[in-house]
């Protein structure tokens, strides 16, 4: 599973795409003839997990016990962690009259998006990263441990307003690997010599157990309103609002569950449990009938993790050198709060923009981010983080990287 | 060549994110139980043969069947084919109702120098067949007058169809044979293997006449099969048993080298007979052969290959009476101690057992039972003490741990012991690890004993009880080759050492004495993903 995301993620950002849809997005409302845009995007981010812990668990390296304790001391009751990346390739086309209509358009777009979050206990961080022998003679709370994690692809068609760009378009997903599981309520209590363990745990797994290219087919919809408005001294503005990825994918490649809801006491094996035909190494022992654990596969429909965006955007035709921005944020399927945004534009020259923003990430905590937007004649090419301190800190917590290329024409 | 500066943006990017050279790892603590259980007596011997003497000691009371041998397993009657026909003289003119065949016959088994008279048949079966051949209906009645039960003989009558010599008329029918006596004597009553069959036919009373001719053979046929006796009469020939056993001592075999110092202590064998035959027995060897050491010591005894009688049982059904010959074997008239102490895990006995070997003695009148049994029985009955000096136990597993160092894996760790014990034995553990070519790869060591309950400063009902603690030390280089190791030899070395001089003494096992272990563990994971 993390093989294949590491894969992805390599993939993903080894590709000369990037954006995000906050950051350095100038609305052009002048009529266009065809609009080319690549965006793609990359964002991990926790409410306590350092970057030179989270950098090692994504790109390799030695964990030595000084990050650890650095981390440990960042960790909270709740702790959260979300990712998302992305790739996305569109092509708009204004010349067209979709189905005789003057007014609209048609697009075609295609990309790929991997997307997970996860919330653990101070405790579950502790047992992962110290083991048990840090908690002897205690009780590990491991309640609310959550994990999430979906990998698709989609293809869509849809149309496009020639006048104020807003579109929508319908997208056929292919969902490759997707896992989900959560530990509703869970304990760990030990001896202080080790000699006993009891765990309680009420809580499911699911996962696509088949490592193929698709494990799932679906439908998304991808809405995109540019709505005017009138703003400060009269002019106008525009407020976006947008739903990316939001439908479902029926798992016709089956999915696997584990769900268990047991208390189990352990203080090591007798010798007839590990000697004879009945032993628990023998070919017929079950360890998941012996544990209590219910196992089912099935196939299932799914939501998939799209997201909910409301906003003020930038007008890139805007005459003044300032404008601001900001927006909320939802992703309806993740562990996380809502992320509130704002920020500002200014563009010193005609072919340059660059931005500060601010955002509640929707996991407890606040980062500013920055960004830049040249123009060269018909192309367009951004660069951003929202997270500018985790850019260059190791103790920010989190990384975000997003690059956009748009050529109109 | 030019790049664009968006395509060296691009290019840095691949080059920044498309290489990870190495997999995230950590170092984590962990301590898990592994066995926790107690350990007695019951879990090394079978309860049969242990008892409590008065003052609260095991003692070893071992009471086996050496040899149980019925006589049933040699004396039978063999899936036996017996046709009986009969033809006519002359031509004849039949008419209906009419009987023409009247005939009786003895059947002769061949058992070989068995001679039987009589007979109980515990279970089998006879099938009975019978063939008419000529052109109307006959009605057959076959009877076994030697076969009975309750005194009524075997009779059944069969309608035959017609048919000819080419194709007779055939009926049949099946009968169990349990519980029937067979009178073997023959017509005469004076005879040995022989059973007696009769049979008459009858024309159809409703047929027609027919014209028969000596060509024309009635046929019975009698199957008996699978035919086992719990009685038998008469004289059951001069038969020869002879064997030699090897009786395997697993645990004995696992032990690989010092001394066991046992008690005064005997054996001894008995001969029991419930048969009505007399008998002659040899015990030709006794032997304890130890394969580690390739010490072989024989019993030496007076009675060990010279032949001795068994006498002939007495009385009958309810009233049989058994003799019994004894053979003691002592530390006064043999070497049984250093026959026990050679701790060989292989013990050889060979015998020799001869019925009737004065020939037919009894006039015919040799007689088993169906609880007639020649048995071997060994008694030994000692008190469960010894004095072990460095006795060395052994024995070998498999293991196959498969660690590897690009994943997730133990990088050291150390299993704990914790023990308990209420044995006056003093034990050290040590672990061999072998490879697949049993070429030695490490060894583990505890720097402590299992201390033996003498030096105890505890007590548990009454018994006094020991607490140590042993740890094997998992180096990194033990773990680092671990998936090379297919055996692994664990070696356990005893002593019942006095508590004053720490010399070997004889100590008795107290009642209730057990060993409570647990084992745990504490290793540090290097997690790698």
């Amino acid at each position: 599973m993390f093989r294949f995301f590491f894969l992805f993620l390599l993939i993903c950002w080894g590709l000369p795409v990037s954006s995000q849809t906050w950051l350095p997005l100038q609305y052009d409302t002048l009529p266009l003839q065809q609009e080319f845009i690549a965006t793609g995007y990359g964002d991990y981010h926790s409410n306590a997990l350092p970057n030179n812990l989270t950098g090692r668990l994504l790109f390799g390296g030695f964990i030595d016990p000084a990050i650890k304790d650095k981390a440990r001391d960042r960790q909270r009751e709740v702790n959260r962690f979300g990712l998302d990346v992305h790739t996305e390739f569109e092509y708009r086309n204004y010349r067209g009259k979709l189905f005789g209509n003057e007014q609209w358009g048609w697009l075609v777009k295609a990309g790929a998006y991997a997307t997970g979050g996860a919330a653990y206990s101070e405790d579950a961080f502790g047992l992962v990263f110290y083991g048990n022998e840090s908690y002897l003679g205690q009780t590990v709370d491991l309640s609310g441990t959550s994990v999430t994690f979906t990998a698709y692809e989609k293809i869509g068609f849809g149309a496009i307003n020639k006048r104020t760009k807003s579109s929508i378009a319908l997208n056929i997903v292919n969902v490759s690997n997707t896992f989900k599981g959560r530990i509703h309520e869970g304990e760990l209590r030990q001896a202080e010599d080790a000699s006993d363990i009891a765990l309680s745990v009420d809580g499911d797994f699911t996962y696509t157990d088949r490592s193929r290219f698709s494990n799932g087919i679906g439908l998304a919809a991808d809405l995109d309103f540019r709505i005017p408005i009138t703003w400060m001294k009269g002019q106008t503005a525009y407020i976006q609002v947008m739903a990316k990825n939001l439908g479902f994918a029926y798992m016709n490649g089956g999915m696997q569950s584990y769900s268990v809801d047991s208390t189990y006491h352990y203080s090591g094996f007798d010798f007839d449990q590990l000697t004879g035909d009945r032993s628990v190494f023998s070919a017929d022992f079950s360890v998941l009938d012996s544990l209590g654990i219910l196992s089912e596969r099935g196939q299932r429909v799914m939501l998939l993790p799209g997201f909910i965006q409301a906003g003020k955007i930038i007008d890139d035709q805007h005459t003044g050198a300032w404008q601001s921005f900001f927006g909320i944020r939802l992703y309806p399927t993740l562990p996380s709060n809502p992320m509130l945004y704002a920020g500002a534009n200014w563009r010193p020259l005609s072919w340059l923009n660059v931005g500060l923003s601010g955002c509640y990430n929707g996991l407890g905590t606040f980062i500013v981010g920055t960004y830049a937007s040249l123009q060269a004649q018909s192309w367009t090419f951004g660069i951003g983080t929202e997270d500018a301190i985790g850019a260059v800190s190791r103790s920010g917590l989190g990384k975000s990287l997003n690059l956009r290329l748009r050529c109109k024409f | 060549m030019r790049f664009s500066p968006v395509g060296l943006i691009f290019l840095g990017m691949l080059l920044l994110f498309s290489c990870r050279k190495e997999k995230a790892s950590w170092n984590s603590a962990w301590s898990v139980p592994l066995v926790s259980d107690t350990l007695d007596l019951n879990n090394l011997v079978a309860d049969s043969i242990l008892s409590v003497d008065p003052s609260h000691f095991y003692q070893l009371e071992i009471n086996r069947n050496i040899l149980d041998l019925s006589l049933a397993d040699y004396v039978e009657i063999p899936d036996t084919l017996i046709v009986q026909k009969y033809a006519i003289s002359a031509s004849l003119n039949i008419g209906p109702g009419m009987s023409f065949v009247n005939n009786v016959k003895d059947h002769y088994f061949d058992l070989q120098t068995t001679q039987l008279k009589k007979a109980r048949i515990s279970s089998g079966k006879i099938r009975i067949e019978v063939q008419n051949p000529i052109e109307t209906g006959t009605i057959f009645t076959v009877e076994l007058p030697g076969v009975t039960q309750n005194n009524q003989a075997i009779q059944r009558t069969f309608q035959a169809p017609a048919g000819t010599n080419q194709q007779p008329g055939m009926v049949s029918q099946e009968l169990d044979l349990s519980g029937y006596f067979i009178d073997l004597r023959g017509t005469n009553g004076s005879g040995f293997n022989l059973l007696q069959s009769k049979m008459t036919v009858q024309t159809d009373p409703n047929g027609g006449s027919v014209y028969i001719n000596n060509q024309d053979s009635m046929k019975f046929i009698v199957r008996m099969e699978d035919i086992k006796l719990d009685y038998a009469r008469g004289y059951f020939g001069n038969l020869i048993v002879s064997d030699t056993a090897d009786l395997q001592v697993d645990f004995l075999q696992n032990i690989t080298g010092g001394q066991l110092d046992l008690p005064y202590t005997d054996i001894e064998f008995s001969i029991r007979n419930s048969i009505k035959v007399g008998a002659r027995a040899t015990l030709t060897t006794l032997s304890n052969i130890n394969q580690n050491t390739n010490q072989s010591v024989d019993m030496n005894h007076a009675q060990i290959g010279i032949p001795f009688n068994i006498e002939p049982a007495s009385g009958s059904w309810n009233s049989l009476l058994e003799t019994m010959r004894t053979i003691l074997f002592t530390s006064a008239n043999s070497n049984i101690e250093g026959f026990v102490e050679n701790l060989g895990g292989e013990q050889r006995l060979g015998y020799k057992i001869e019925l009737n070997p004065w020939g037919n003695v009894s006039g015919g009148w040799d007689e088993f039972f169906p609880n007639s049994r020649l048995q071997v029985r060994m008694k030994a009955h000692m008190p469960l003490s010894a004095a072990l000096t460095n006795l060395t136990i052994q024995d070998t597993f498999a293991l196959d741990l498969k660690q590897d160092q690009d994943k997730s894996h133990i990088l050291s760790g150390l299993l704990k012991l914790r023990v308990s014990n209420t044995f006056p034995l003093q034990g050290r553990v040590q672990l061999f690890l072998l490879n697949a070519q049993n070429q030695l790869m490490d060894v583990i060591n505890s720097p402590t004993d299992i201390a033996s309950s003498v030096y105890g400063m505890d007590t548990y009902n009454a018994l006094q009880m020991a607490k140590s603690e042993l740890n094997f030390n998992l180096s990194e280089s033990t773990l680092g080759h671990i998936s090379d190791v297919a055996k692994v030899v664990v070696r356990v070395v005893l002593n019942t050492p006095d508590p004053s001089s720490g010399m070997s003494q004889q100590v008795l096992i107290p009642e209730g004495a057990f060993m409570a272990i647990k084992l745990g563990s504490s290793f540090q994971l290097e997690n790698r993903f």
